[in-house]
């Protein structure tokens, strides 16, 4: 630290925000976080789970890569357990190759049990909490079929917080903003009312969605954050977990620009 | 009893003499504290890649710089490992010099005890290792601050080619580049390569023509950089590898241009 970069006190008025260029001293730090752009969706079905996250890893107004995938199958229960992950890239990376090993070392531990989507979400959040003071700072998906075959979604803060419930719908990630509220009115029909036969508006009644349509969802949510947001774009992941038929995943092209 | 708490399971002042807490310290006497690399000093610039048909060809001029100073003029920036790897370091270069002398070089003579029928080292396996390494040091707060390229095969004989940076943050592609190189030779090779598909057709020339173009860009544009870089390429046969200088750069355009504004001669 030089002379040259004290200052004397003025008399200037002390906004809050100018504190730092009036204390003369500016400390530079390493900082171990990045932001890496993105965004990743989740919707669940009655007997199938769709996540979905674009290809995009940004740095800033770069573009890292335009095939970088979010979307990582991690085994477990019919090999369904499906991870979407979202922030700074190197801590999610690291998050789902845990999370992978935690699934293999569950099968040793348990004889060759596979483990289960709920025990996988405990899991989940049991890392991310084990990490409360340095946290990983990536927002997660998780989807799977339980032994009943029914779908089952969790959503994740970076320290671990979440919905023993499950959801069923789950957004994050740099357009998250955006996605949420049009899957609040398509999944969960909120705000909608339908006319009844006296003439009174009721709520409209929510049901599971149909796969087909789910994956209609996903694309335009996908293709309107494409829009709207500059750091989601160049493809995306669609990975559909079903009871049936296990785990498919396509790759759909989004706009590069 | 003892009413000082912090005298508590500690042996009694009054039989054993003061309590010599000197080893609990963390900063010995006499010994400095440690200091982690908050900044990088002297540095190195951009490193540029593209896949082609057969192999990858990467690129990183000979420049360390101290600050603005054009300090050592002929630091070899790109490393060979095993025999059909070539990883390139930008950033700091005290922490590449760690990598590529110390760490790779471990790794190397580890691998080269192992047997014959063991699998060769490979440019996936030298990238997982590095990527490892820089997210546990960042993880520490202690970070190596670099910017390292890949360039290599897969078992498949598979052109690969992947980048990991100081944070650990991983990504591949089919052109990669790193610091300045980022923003002004990525946009030139990515016109020659959009995407994975797009490299397959791409022979060694014209992924040279392209390397030596965006080196001339950047040394045009980028004042960290040198008029001398090393290039190599690698294939499944092995690296081959040379030291090119600048030709052909466009300066005459120049004496046409006067003043700033209203000047004419």
């Amino acid at each position: 630290m030089s002379f040259s970069s004290f200052q004397a006190p003025s008399n200037a008025p002390a906004y809050s925000f100018a504190k730092e260029a009036n204390s003369g001293f500016r400390e530079h730090r390493f900082n171990p976080y990045t932001d890496n752009g993105g965004s990743i969706l989740g919707i669940a079905g009655d007997d199938f789970v769709v996540l979905a996250g674009d290809t995009r890893s940004t740095s800033g107004y770069n573009i890292n890569s335009r095939t970088q995938k979010k979307v990582f199958s991690i085994g477990g229960y019919k090999n369904s357990l499906v991870i979407a992950t979202v922030g700074f890239g190197a801590d999610a990376r690291d998050l789902v190759e845990k999370m992978k090993r935690a699934v293999e070392d569950y099968k040793f531990a348990h004889n060759l049990r596979d483990m289960s989507v709920s025990a996988a979400a405990q899991q989940l959040h049991t890392l991310l909490y084990g990490n409360r003071f340095f946290p990983k700072y990536a927002y997660c998906v998780l989807g799977g079929i339980d032994s009943n075959g029914k779908a089952r979604l969790y959503s994740y803060d970076p320290i671990g917080s979440y919905s023993k419930e499950g959801e069923s719908r789950a957004a994050a990630g740099a357009a998250s903003s955006l996605i949420v509220p049009f899957l609040d009115n398509q999944v969960e029909f909120k705000n909608q009312h339908t006319r009844e036969a006296n003439g009174e508006f009721v709520e409209k009644a929510v049901h599971p969605l149909p796969l087909d349509h789910v994956v209609k969802l996903v694309k335009d949510a996908f293709t309107s954050a494409t829009e709207r947001h500059i750091e989601v774009g160049d493809g995306l992941q669609l990975v559909i977990v079903t009871a049936q038929d296990g785990l498919s995943e396509q790759i759909v092209p989004l706009k590069q620009d | 009893m003892n009413h000082f708490p912090e005298g508590w399971g500690r042996p009694r002042d009054d039989v054993y003499g003061a309590y010599d807490g000197s080893h609990l310290k963390t900063v010995q006497p006499g010994a400095g504290f440690n200091q982690h690399t908050q900044s990088p000093i002297v540095t190195g610039t951009s490193v540029i890649a593209v896949k082609y048909k057969d192999g990858v060809v990467i690129a990183a001029d000979t420049l360390a710089s101290y600050g603005s100073l054009a300090r050592f003029r002929d630091v070899e920036r790109l490393k060979v490992v095993g025999e059909k790897t070539v990883v390139g370091a930008g950033g700091d270069m005290s922490d590449m010099q760690y990598i590529f002398d110390d760490v790779l070089e471990r790794l190397m003579i580890k691998e080269s005890y192992s047997p014959e029928s063991h699998s060769p080292l490979l440019a996936p396996h030298v990238y997982t290792y590095l990527s490892r390494l820089l997210y546990a040091r960042r993880s520490r707060l202690n970070p190596l601050w670099n910017a390292l390229l890949v360039a290599g095969h897969d078992e498949h004989d598979k052109p690969f080619l992947a980048s990991v940076d100081l944070l650990g943050t991983t990504f591949d592609g089919p052109a990669l580049a790193t610091g300045f190189g980022a923003h002004l030779a990525l946009p030139l090779l990515r016109k020659l390569v959009p995407n994975e598909e797009a490299s397959q057709n791409v022979t060694k020339e014209q992924a040279t023509e392209a390397v030596k173009a965006a080196m001339k860009v950047l040394f045009y544009r980028d004042a960290r950089s040198i008029d001398e870089y090393s290039i190599a390429w690698v294939t499944p046969q092995g690296v081959e590898q040379s030291r090119e200088k600048l030709e052909n750069q466009s300066w005459k355009f120049a004496e046409r241009i006067r003043g700033y504004g209203t000047q004419t001669n």
